[in-house]
């Protein structure tokens, strides 16, 4: 007892970047919560967080083209990328799971309803550990954009959903990683939840073709950067 | 299986400026601002379903039940949000699959989640000034462009919790009692704990955390 921690600041959730209530994203209205957060100094947050062994994860996990039979329709690419925290520093042997459409746009889940066909060869989930160099790999096939029905004719933009864990919980990020060029990120209300300009580009993958051999899968590399969530109080 | 190592374009073939593979991509420094947040909308069973925690008839020696409902501003439970808990530990744990001090749980369809974990304890939290058990909870669902994080202490450490820096922070006492679960009947390892994203029911808020 005895550290003096100063007082426990407060932020308006409307001023976080994305902030919880983005009114184009229309079922945030509900599912935002309208009081001040709670900024908790850093040394009342928890340092640690989960430990994932290695037999949590199996070899072809990172291989989302191999966890069935045959091999899934679709434009192969590798994912690749590094988990850092905000000081550069890599961030090891941390669990990062995806997520995804097929190439179709499609998902493997019981309440897609989009018309667009199931792929058979491809369920869309993968994970894997980070390497000491924080680097992370996948093999995945490049997923359809989809209708939702948030406005009138919505298109999400072609995406991977990113679930990772940090040294500590209060690191966890989840987000979604895209694909330069996409002409619907202009239109997607989730994209622009993000204000900044440069902050939204970090959600755009870019294209690296020495991610893999040539001529047998196109590389996008992602870089994943954590110690965001935690806010700047403004007020 | 294909090589993953990368190799240059083929001796003779000069490839255009534009396309030519960068020298030594996949290492290097990481770009230089954190990463937003995105939600992860409505299909995260895929994602977040493989290492749910299972739900358990029997609460293990030294755990604890929690379980609660998750409700937005209609009042309505959540049918498609992830609960996610961690319960702090002083040194890392083993490395077993799986951690034994995180838990994941998918809602039903009434928004309902349960979580069994080792019970709190406040030896476990630090360095800083002493803190009552907790545990970190996080809701991941679509509409939540990011999680909400929460605490939940527990209602049978009342000493503990009125010293807490934490609890002491938040001076509306209804809003404050939301960060405290409440018993689940007679066993002494059940506990509940509701999340309210917004006020509903005549019940405030819950105190969420920057
Ligand atoms: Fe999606």
């Amino acid at each position: 007892m005895g550290v003096d921690v100063g007082p426990l600041g407060q932020v308006d959730p409307a001023t976080l970047d994305p902030p919880y209530d983005h009114p184009p994203y229309r079922s945030s209205a509900a599912r935002s919560p309208r009081e001040r957060l709670l900024l908790v100094p850093g040394a009342l947050e928890s340092r640690t967080g989960p430990v994932f062994g290695d037999g949590l994860v199996r070899p072809l996990d990172h291989d989302l083209t191999r966890q069935h039979s045959g091999v899934p329709i679709g434009e192969r690419i590798v994912v690749a990328g590094r988990l850092c925290d905000v000081g550069g520093h890599p961030v090891p042997g941390q669990l990062v799971e995806v997520w995804q459409a097929n190439a179709a746009g499609r998902y493997s889940h019981r309440v897609d309803g989009h018309d667009a066909p199931l792929d058979p060869n491809f369920t869309g989930y993968g994970r894997c550990l980070t390497a000491p160099d924080g680097s992370f790999r996948f093999v995945t096939v490049r997923p359809g954009a989809y209708p939702w029905s948030n406005h009138p004719n919505a298109w999400r933009p072609a995406h991977v959903h990113f679930s990772v864990f940090g040294r500590a919980f209060a690191d966890r990020l989840v987000t979604q990683m895209y694909f330069p060029g996409d002409p619907l990120l202009a239109f997607d209300p989730i994209f622009n939840s993000v204000a900044d300009p440069s902050a939204r580009a970090r959600l755009v993958s870019s294209l690296d073709l020495d991610l893999a051999d040539p001529g047998w899968a196109i590389g996008f590399r992602f870089d994943l950067v954590l110690g965001g969530s935690r806010a700047t109080p403004l007020g | 299986m294909s090589s993953v190592a990368s190799g240059p374009a083929s001796p003779g073939e000069e490839l255009p400026p534009a396309v030519r593979p960068r020298p030594g991509a996949g290492a290097g420094a990481c770009s230089a601002g954190p990463t937003p947040w995105q939600t992860v909308g409505p299909y995260l069973a895929i994602g977040f379903e493989p290492i749910a925690s299972p739900h358990r008839d029997a609460i293990p020696a030294g755990s604890i039940r929690l379980s609660g409902r998750v409700l937005d501003g209609t009042g309505l439970g959540l049918p498609d949000a992830v609960v996610e808990t961690w319960n702090d530990r002083p040194a890392p744990e083993p490395a077993l699959p799986g951690s034994a001090c995180f838990s994941r749980c998918l809602t039903d369809a009434d928004g309902r989640y349960e979580v069994v974990t080792p019970r709190p304890v406040a030896a476990t939290i630090g360095p800083g000034p002493d803190q009552a058990p907790h545990l970190e909870l996080m809701v991941f669902a679509r509409g939540l462009i990011r999680a909400l994080r929460t605490r939940v202490y527990l209602p049978d450490e009342t000493g503990a919790n009125e010293g807490d820096p934490v609890l002491r922070a938040v001076a509306d006492e209804a809003r404050r009692a939301t960060l405290v679960a409440t018993r689940d009947g007679a066993d002494r390892a059940a506990y509940r704990f509701d999340v309210r994203i917004q006020a509903s029911g005549g019940l405030p808020e819950t105190v969420f955390f920057a």
